[in-house]
């Protein structure tokens, strides 16, 4: 690198670059080692021309008169040409045959001056450096060029190398500013001076002087028993945290193998004990909070309409047990709500009227179902479907309780009187019948199990069992209603939609207390007055007409489910009987007692004379009356007409 | 979950618990110490909190990996039973609802009538 300002001389300067034949365009060393910013301060402290700062850094790499002078605007130019041509030359005598003749001059030139080394500078002061300015431009064009052709290197290789050449000359200027940067700034702290001549203004800016030290530090190789220690502590802790990880792993292993046999236990036992027939679903356990299985335990399926209870059991597997357990959902929460018990269930009890006292003894009562006494005897509580029959019969009970009582609000007037919530009386002339739902407690069942039998016990039993039978039949209309479409459902009977549980077993019983009443009235006004009249049932086909027409279209579970209705008609059906009294030579007397809402009765009684002609036809929904107008016509038509 | 969403967690699961399982062991080997050594730093051991903490750490993250792992594949058992048992319980000895006969059950219904009357 030559750092000779081109102003000193421009001889000497020309003379240098004459020793450096260009092969590359310094322009480009120009720009790159411009980007060096400690490069660029150093010379300008040291150059005194500055006009042109990227100048003075290209001079500073290389004493580079093109670059100089082709920067130069022309009007300053000239002058310089015409300078170093010599005094007296005149910039319009140059033409391009003179200047290539000196050219041809300047090549036997640069052999003489390889031959006679200096001398030829002597000759002549203007000539050479003329020459070498004419020289420079077409060096710079035209050397590379025949160069390339020598070495049968192509421009793009050529360009290559020299951008690689470039970069790495750029990078070797960096790395060394940057190790002389250091060692520098290392320097600083005891050389101040020193080190401040070779350090940049920008490093003096950014860090203090003195603040980098460094030290030798003598590397002791560690001994061998230290090697061994550390290695023992190594492996120590290693041992150490394994150690943990198997604690951990075994601790978690036993607690999931314990889970994992319950899970195992639950799921054998739900698989065991569930079929296609329960109603099973994923719940959330609301007590223990995990997730679990819900049985659907309710009636609602099978058309029950009772909603004061979701009939929900949870799933539990009682690991004490080893047995899965059917927990009401809601029993808790109704528990706790005051609500009395969650277990309850029906009983029917039938107390038969002391003759002349007014005061009723008991005379029936229905046993207790075998699934709610206690199954310790037999085990059986452990089993699950066992747990859940209780659990529907339960549910059964109360919503046979629920319909009772909303069918007694109506049925007031007819000898039935709502206790109190849990109770439900129905008075008849001789006996009183109790609907009472019981508290499941020990003693209740205690109680039951000690009681003697008693005459009405069948008949309580039956009365009871009847009831839930016609809740079934409710269910099963229920069904029907939804199977068959809105249209369809024209309500064939009008208590389709009510419930119609204890009127029907009340009309049963008030029926035949009014047939009796009937019997006897006609047994005083008729048959006492007239001789040998006969009273005969006239076997009604009521039934027959009530039945309704089978209608093939229908699937058949529908037609299962409308026979199995159907043959609850016979109870369910208004009660009614016809009665024929023949009365011998003045025609019959025909009575009909029928009900229109099964506890109130109405009789027609109808005479007909011997032609058949019919003289009376009326209806009676009062007895007295009855009695009266019977006493007239027999007295009027039968016995005036005999007397006659 | 579908049963494609199961095999894919499944596959999953197994390759976590593989993977942290090998970890370990990897760990737990010193032989393998021993070749690190040779062309590592030689002769110089890894300082003991660095080996304290770093494998400490490790292995209790390992270790909690592995349990994660099992646990997911309890939570994946106790899915598909879940699936099973909400979708396919065994059908349970055919019909096991007798039919009704109809003809029996209204004698029974008649007699009932009777019983309840005191008529028998």
């Amino acid at each position: 690198m030559t750092n000779n300002p081109p102003d000193q001389s421009s001889q000497a300067a020309n003379h240098e670059t004459k020793r450096i034949p260009l092969a590359i365009d310094p322009n480009f060393m120009k720009t790159t080692s411009s980007a060096l910013p400690t490069d660029q301060s150093d010379d300008n402290d040291k150059s005194q021309n500055g006009t042109h700062q990227n100048a003075t850094t290209g001079q500073s790499l290389v004493n580079n008169p093109y670059e100089m002078f082709g920067s130069m605007p022309l009007d300053q130019l000239i002058p310089v040409i015409l300078q170093s041509r010599g005094i007296g030359s005149k910039f319009a005598d140059l033409s391009e045959r003179v200047l290539s003749e000196e050219i041809a001059n300047d090549a036997e030139d640069m052999e003489h001056v390889k031959n006679l080394d200096e001398d030829v500078e002597m000759d002549s002061s203007d000539f050479p450096a003329n020459a070498d300015q004419e020289a420079l431009k077409p060096q710079q064009i035209e050397g590379p060029l025949a160069r390339e052709e020598e070495d049968q290197m192509t421009q793009e290789q050529f360009q290559q190398l020299k951008n690689s050449t470039v970069q790495s000359l750029n990078l070797s200027v960096n790395e060394a500013s940057l190790a002389l940067e250091f060692v520098s700034l290392l320097l600083s702290s005891v050389r101040p001076s020193a080190a401040n001549a070779s350090m940049s203004p920008f490093l003096k800016n950014a860090v203090p002087t003195a603040s980098l030290n460094a030290e030798k530090i003598p590397y002791e190789k560690a001994t061998e028993s230290e090697i061994v220690d550390k290695k023992l502590t190594t492996r120590g802790w290693k041992l150490r945290s394994l150690e943990e990880s198997r604690v951990l792993l075994k601790d978690t292993h036993k607690t999931l193998e314990a889970s994992l046999r319950k899970e195992q236990n639950y799921w054998s036992k739900v698989s065991a004990n569930t079929s296609k027939k329960d109603v099973i679903f994923k719940m959330k356990d609301q007590e223990t909070g995990e997730k679990s299985l819900g049985l659907k335990y309710g009636y609602e399926d099978s058309g029950s309409s009772y909603k004061q209870e979701r009939g929900i059991a949870i799933l539990r597997y009682n690991a004490n047990k080893d047995a899965l357990e059917a927990v009401p959902a809601e029993k808790q929460q109704f528990e706790s709500m005051n609500r009395g018990p969650f277990e309850k269930f029906m009983r029917v009890r039938i107390f038969t009227k002391i003759q002349e006292e007014d005061d009723y003894i008991l005379s029936g009562e229905t046993a207790l179902d075998d699934l709610l006494l206690a199954a310790d005897n037999s085990g059986a509580e452990q089993n699950i479907r066992r747990q859940i029959s209780k659990l529907q019969f339960l549910i059964f009970e109360k919503e046979l309780m629920y319909h009772l009582k909303k069918e007694s609000e109506t049925l007031i007037s007819y000898g039935v009187t709502l206790e109190n919530e849990n109770k439900i009386t129905v008075e008849f002339p001789t006996e009183k019948i109790e609907f009472e739902m019981m508290n499941l407690t020990d003693e209740v069942i205690l109680n039951h199990q000690q009681d003697a039998p008693k005459t009405n016990d069948r008949k309580a039993a039956l009365i009871l069992v009847m009831l839930r039978m016609l809740l079934v039949v409710m269910y099963k209309k229920q069904i029907r209603k939804k199977l068959l479409m809105v249209a369809h459902s024209k309500a064939v009977h009008p208590f389709d939609n009510e419930a119609l549980l204890l009127r029907p077993i009340m009309g049963k019983f008030r029926h035949e207390n009014y047939l009796n009443l009937l019997q006897k009235v006609i047994k005083t006004y008729v048959l006492d007055v007239v001789a040998n009249s006969v009273v005969t049932e006239i076997p009604s086909d009521y039934r027959k007409q009530n039945i309704p027409v089978r209608r093939e279209t229908y699937d058949k579970h529908i037609t299962k489910l409308d026979d199995e209705i159907t043959l609850f008609d016979k109870i369910l059906q208004l009660p009614r009987i016809d009665l024929k009294v023949e009365l011998p030579g003045s025609g019959k007397i025909e009575f009909g007692l029928e009900s229109s809402n099964y506890c109130n009765a109405t009789t027609s009684v109808k005479l007909v004379d011997a032609s058949n002609a019919t003289i009376f036809d009326t209806r009676f929904s009062n007895f007295k009356e009855l009695e009266d107008f019977l006493h007239f016509i027999v007295s009027e038509y039968v016995t005036e007409g005999k007397q006659e | 979950m579908s049963d494609k969403g199961l095999l894919e967690q499944l596959n999953r699961t197994t390759e976590t618990l593989s993977h942290s399982l090998t970890n370990l062991i990897r760990y737990a080997s010193i032989s393998t110490e021993k070749d690190d050594e040779e062309h590592g730093a030689q002769e110089l051991p890894e300082s003991t909190s660095k080996t304290s903490t770093g494998g400490l750490m490790m292995v209790s993250g390992q270790t909690a990996q592995l349990i994660r792992g099992i646990q997911d594949l309890m939570v994946m058992t106790r899915n598909i039973r879940e699936k099973w048992v909400l979708t396919q319980i065994p059908d349970e000895k055919a019909d096991s609802q007798q039919e009704l006969e109809m003809a029996k059950c209204a004698d029974l219904l008649e007699e009932w009538s009777k019983a309840v009357l005191g008529k028998i």
